[in-house]
């Protein structure tokens, strides 16, 4: 085989070559009898590869069912993994909850505390209040005569005040 | 591509698992012959097949262009026999580590049973490299032109010419070898 003919034999016989180069191979190999026998030992190879390809035995019908198989099993196995998520999911929020109240109980449980001792202040005033009022009726009739007195004066004096205003 | 084909490859987009059944019917001729020219074992073909398959069907909706789908299996038939090799030779490589010595005491007498035997089509590609070996099959079985391959392999024009030259010139040695002395 020609040095200068090596590497257009082979895209030669697939029919790749420009115009030129097929015709330059064409020339050479109508006087060239090595290139010439190359070529033919190039096409038979060819020819080889073709009909060992074609002579495999192709897998029966069970192929296209263990493909279609395989692709529910990885369907099935995705849901799952998604409903697997979702229970995680669902449980750690809950984990969060329940830490998160768990950190926060001693401040809460102080407020708690607080706000009870105000109440419980509060209503032992009130009733402290309401045992000196029942014993003392006349600090209460005192007290209302007072209130009675102060509204009449507040009254009194914002007319006189009105009164200068106008006047003058 | 015809019609119906177009509307198959477009139905199992949607999740259509009859009409994705039918496209594997009429591809699995050529990606398991693909895969065992690749691998030479039957067993291991059948699982790339499968799996070359299932992963299409998966990635199918982010397949742009209906027209490109036979060249698209094709690339991830490619991948996977890659995958496949590149474990069996790791596998290969623990054996031999571990059975140096027996291994290389029955070196020269595997060498002469070579060089008196004439390989068949067969074994001779299994000799080939596996970039050489893919574009050759990829070329001669699958028919795909030489910028097709350029494509699926994504690799320039120039060295897709020179992988299958190369290809059929070792294909050529190793199946006329011998000839000379028989
Ligand atoms: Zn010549």
């Amino acid at each position: 085989m020609h040095e200068y003919m090596g590497e257009l034999l082979s895209p030669y016989i697939d029919d790749e070559l420009n115009g030129e180069e097929r015709r330059l191979v064409e020339d050479h190999i109508k006087t060239c009898k090595q290139c010439q026998e190359e070529v033919e030992e190039l096409r038979f190879l060819k020819a080889q590869m073709q009909s060992f390809y074609q002579g495999i035995d192709i897998p029966d019908i069970s192929f296209e069912e263990a493909v279609i198989r395989k692709i529910q099993t990885i369907e099935q196995e995705q849901q799952e993994v998604f409903s697997w998520k979702f229970w995680a999911a669902l449980a750690v929020g809950m984990c969060v909850i329940i830490s998160v109240l768990l950190t926060l109980s001693p401040f809460l449980y102080a407020c708690i505390r607080v706000l009870y001792t105000l109440f419980n202040v509060g209503a032992r005033i009130a009733h402290a209040v309401m045992i000196i009022a029942l014993d003392m009726p006349y600090l209460t009739g005192a007290l209302i005569i007072t209130t009675l007195i102060l509204i009449i004066i507040s009254g009194w004096s914002v007319s006189r005040l009105l009164g200068t205003k106008t006047t003058g | 591509m015809d019609q119906e084909l177009f509307q198959l490859i477009q139905q199992a987009k949607r999740g259509n698992q009859d009409a994705f059944s039918e496209l594997v019917k009429k591809y699995k001729g050529q990606v398991f012959r693909h895969a065992y020219a690749m691998v030479n074992d039957r067993m291991e073909a059948e699982d790339i097949a499968q799996e070359a398959f299932v992963k299409a069907y998966f990635y199918l909706p982010k397949l742009g262009k209906e027209y490109a789908f036979v060249s698209w299996l094709t690339r991830i038939v490619t991948n996977l026999c890659h995958d496949s090799l590149k474990r069996q030779n790791k596998k290969k490589m623990i054996f031999q580590t571990e059975n140096e010595a027996p291994h290389q005491l029955s070196n020269p007498k595997s060498d002469m049973e070579h060089t008196q035997l004439k390989l068949t089509i067969n074994e001779a590609l299994q000799k080939l490299s596996e970039e050489q070996r893919t574009a050759l099959i990829l070329r001669d079985m699958r028919g795909y032109s030489y910028s097709e391959i350029a494509d699926i392999l994504n690799i320039p024009l120039g060295t897709v010419k020179s992988r299958i030259n190369i290809a059929r010139a070792s294909l050529k040695r190793e199946m006329t070898r011998g000839d000379e002395h028989a």
